[in-house]
């Protein structure tokens, strides 16, 4: 006989008592507010950021001078192995969760994410998992030093029996799945939150980018958690799953491990790239005074790049003679074409537009720059000829750099800057934000261009030390002094962002201190509880805001509900939508009143044909 | 310019828009590309390669995203009844009007349970890690790991059901 619940199903909802607000410590540990774990996720992603960029510092003061001075050679390894892992695993990608996180839902126009606990739970899982690979510091053995790529058999428990290996392990299963929850969040959120009115091809640039890093992510994280699993295994409970040698007739594959990794790991590379373009793509046409050129364009650009890095895994094993050449190198050379698409928009965006330079826009000016070098020499890797020659050389240590600290970082910090005012309520000092900012790039060609030659001369990476009659001694003493340059530039930030936060740098912002043109730009800052206290902007393009503030400029545009590309082209009268006069002196330099002298056919142009674009 | 009069696509003569995209088909549309695209991937790489990881790895990455397409699909499918679709135009041209308060816009996201304040997020998180930490350090450490992720399990579930 079955029990049967008694209670009525439609029961009365007893009123909602109001509970007091937590604050401080119990705050931190009980949220659900998307924005305070947001803000949780950047900070600790930065703590981690400055921790891997310590590490940084000890591995240029050691190859500055021939011989071992600093740390020994083991001790190297472990210090290249955890600068890694911190910088990949705990520091890009929940960095860009944790805006993602903050941005996404007011980009959308929702209240929060769509399951407020599990995105705290990811942000839990994340930070013990970090701790957890640092707390292999601690240990008597060190840290993992089989690098952050963790080959077998190198990381087999013969070759590395320190447990920091075990925890290194643990820390990217933990990671892994909070990626994979927060991952869920996000396409969940995109798909099912957005506001009336806000369709798919109305959300922002950055809102887009963060779906497809998503997708990437389901795809990708699973398999390095498995692989981490069954590496443990191997190393704990006896499983030859990585293991070359014969057991009762049964040969592992220690070849598989990279398989697997790379799986994970060239997806990676974009999961820890694609919102970074998206903050670009947010930062360029606000402080050019356009929109965005080619929207259809760049979303169908980010999806190809998806789709397109699940097939190109292969192209770091070029070397172990075990896979297809001309299939990874094709698919390799194939993610050119929709990233040129992506530059291609870029500078359509901004050109012609009325720009102006605040350090958001100088970061995502200093991305194109630099990103631009990495691309390049990333498809110049892409060949198997040249990868041969240069492969785990300082020109992989150079390229990589440049797309991860010249692509992500210098977006990261473009985002910082336009976002600092949303989420504090006041603007980061723009003289700071200079210095900032041109100490960074100054900085970081000059530690990472000489590394390309370094990499041609036959300077092989992660090792902790070379012979005076190398020759590299120079070059290293350049990269050296770049090195400490780019990492003093983290200080005039850190000061920048102490000051401001107490109110004796900077300006107090308003909801809008920069003309923004997306959602989150309605609300008040930093946002209330709920997000939007009132109404939301009617949402009829893809810039509401921007609408908005410009309402003489719509009228036209709302007549036709301006959604699809060719429209503008054909209707010459409705030219006046992308001119842009009424912004000029927003930030008070008055150089923003170019828009009204254009022809204004042209401009529109540019708003509308994105999808012909690519 | 189009035979259909699509509200929103009205314009001077001549200059109509063409009916934009219907919404509720890109989110499963985005999965399903790239679903069959990776499978595409996929049977190049088994006829040229001969290697069985990575066609592993590829065919799962194709069903995993045709999986999420599939049930976008569906959902999607459920959610265009003629009263659904009424609701929804009606939340669109309310939205036009800018009257829309987050939360109250339309009946589907009025209804939309938002979760106070929890502590059991942070009791799961440092449960599992202590247990994997336990699988590192010493197997005894994963008794109070699992206490406690169970303890954080079930006050989360509690928690929801009685939704206060």
């Amino acid at each position: 006989m079955t029990t049967v619940d008694e209670r009525p199903v439609t029961a009365p909802e007893p009123p909602e008592p109001e509970l007091p607000r937590a604050r401080g410590l119990l705050a931190f540990l009980t949220t659900t507010d998307h924005k305070r774990i947001g803000i949780s996720y950047m900070a600790t992603a930065f703590a981690f950021y400055l921790i891997g960029g310590a590490l940084a510092m000890v591995i240029r003061t050691e190859l500055a001078e021939p011989g071992t001075q600093v740390v020994s050679q083991g001790r190297y390894n472990e210090m290249f192995t955890m600068h890694g892992s911190i910088m990949l695993f705990l520091f890009l990608g929940p960095f860009a969760f944790g805006l993602g996180n903050y941005i996404v839902p007011l980009q959308v126009g929702a209240r929060d994410m769509a399951f407020p606990r599990l995105n705290a739970l990811s942000y839990w899982f994340y930070l013990f998992g970090g701790i957890t690979m640092l707390t292999g510091f601690l240990t008597a053995d060190g840290p993992a030093d089989f690098g952050w790529t963790g080959y077998t058999p190198l990381s087999s428990i013969v070759r590395s029996p320190n447990i920091g290996g075990d925890l290194w392990l643990m820390a990217v299963v933990l990671t892994g799945l909070s990626g994979v929850l927060t991952a869920v969040n996000i396409v969940a959120t995109v798909v099912a939150m957005r506001a009336p009115g806000m369709r798919m091809f109305r959300l922002p640039i950055f809102t887009w980018n963060m779906l497809v890093t998503s997708v990437l992510v389901l795809i990708a994280f699973p398999v390095v958690t498995s692989a981490g699993v069954m590496l443990f295994a191997d190393r704990q409970f006896g499983a030859h799953i990585y293991d070359a040698t014969a057991h009762d007739g049964v040969v592992g594959s220690p070849i598989l491990w990279q398989h697997l990794f790379w799986f994970f790991g060239h997806p990676e590379v974009y999961i820890l790239v694609l919102p970074y373009f998206g903050i670009v793509t947010e930062v360029l046409p606000v402080f050019s005074r356009r929109p965005v050129f080619g929207y259809a364009g760049l979303v169908f650009a980010t999806i190809a790049i998806a789709a397109l890095s699940v097939g190109v895994w292969a192209h770091h094993m070029f070397v172990t003679g075990a896979v297809l050449l001309p299939f990874f190198t094709g698919f390799s050379m194939l993610i050119a074409v929709p990233t040129g698409v992506k530059f291609f928009n870029w500078i359509g965006t901004m050109w012609g537009g009325s720009l102006v330079f605040p350090t958001p826009m100088l970061f995502a000016v200093g991305f194109l720059f630099t990103f631009l070098l990495g691309g390049l020499t990333g498809v110049m890797l892409a060949a198997a000829p040249i990868d041969f020659h240069v492969s785990d050389s300082y020109f992989v240590v150079a390229h990589m750099h440049y797309v991860l600290f010249g692509g992500s970082v210098f977006a990261l910090y473009a985002g910082i800057y336009y976002w600092w005012p949303k989420v504090t309520g006041r603007r980061l000092d723009e003289r700071w934000g200079k210095v900032h900012f041109w100490m960074t790039l100054v900085g970081f060609h000059l530690t990472f261009m000489v590394q390309h030659v370094l990499g041609l001369e036959g300077m092989p990476r992660r090792v902790a030390d070379y012979f005076d009659s190398d020759g590299f001694t120079g070059l290293n003493q350049i990269s050296t002094v770049g090195a400490f340059l780019l990492g003093a530039s983290t200080l005039p930030f850190l000061w920048n962002a102490a000051q401001t936060l107490r109110g004796r740098l900077g300006a107090p912002a308003g909801d809008d201190p920069w003309g923004g043109h997306t959602l989150e730009w309605a609300t008040t800052s930093p946002p209330a509880a709920e997000n939007f206290e009132g109404t939301l902007p009617p949402i009829r393009s893809q810039r509401p805001v921007w609408d908005l503030h410009h309402p003489d400029h719509t009228t036209i545009g709302l007549a036709h509900g301006r959604e699809r590309a060719g429209a503008a082209r054909r209707a010459g009268a409705t030219a006046a939508i992308g001119g842009d006069p009424g912004d000029a002196g927003r930030l008070g330099d008055g150089a923003g009143d170019g828009g009204a002298d254009r022809p204004p056919h042209g401009d529109s142009d540019g708003d509308d044909r994105g999808g012909d674009g690519s | 310019m189009s035979e259909r009069t699509v509200p929103g696509t009205e314009g001077p003569e001549g200059h109509e828009l063409p009916a934009p995209v219907d919404d509720g088909k890109v989110p499963w549309r985005v999965f399903l590309v790239i679903g069959l695209f990776v499978f595409a991937i996929g049977a190049v790489y088994w006829a040229t390669a001969y290697e069985e990881s990575g066609t592993v790895m590829l065919l799962l990455a194709g069903a995993l995203s045709l999986w999420i397409a599939t049930y976008l699909w569906l959902r999607q499918r459920a959610a265009t009844g003629p009263e659904v679709g009424a609701a929804r135009t009606a939340a669109e041209a309310e939205a036009a009007e800018g009257h829309a308060l987050p939360g109250t816009g339309t009946a589907e996201e009025g209804e939309h349970y938002l979760p106070h304040a929890s502590a059991w997020p942070f009791a799961i998180g440092l449960g599992a890690a202590t247990i994997a930490n336990g699988l590192v350090l010493g197997l005894w450490v994963i008794v109070p790991g699992v206490a406690l992720l169970a303890l954080g399990i079930g006050g989360f579930v509690r928690q929801t059901r009685r939704r206060d």
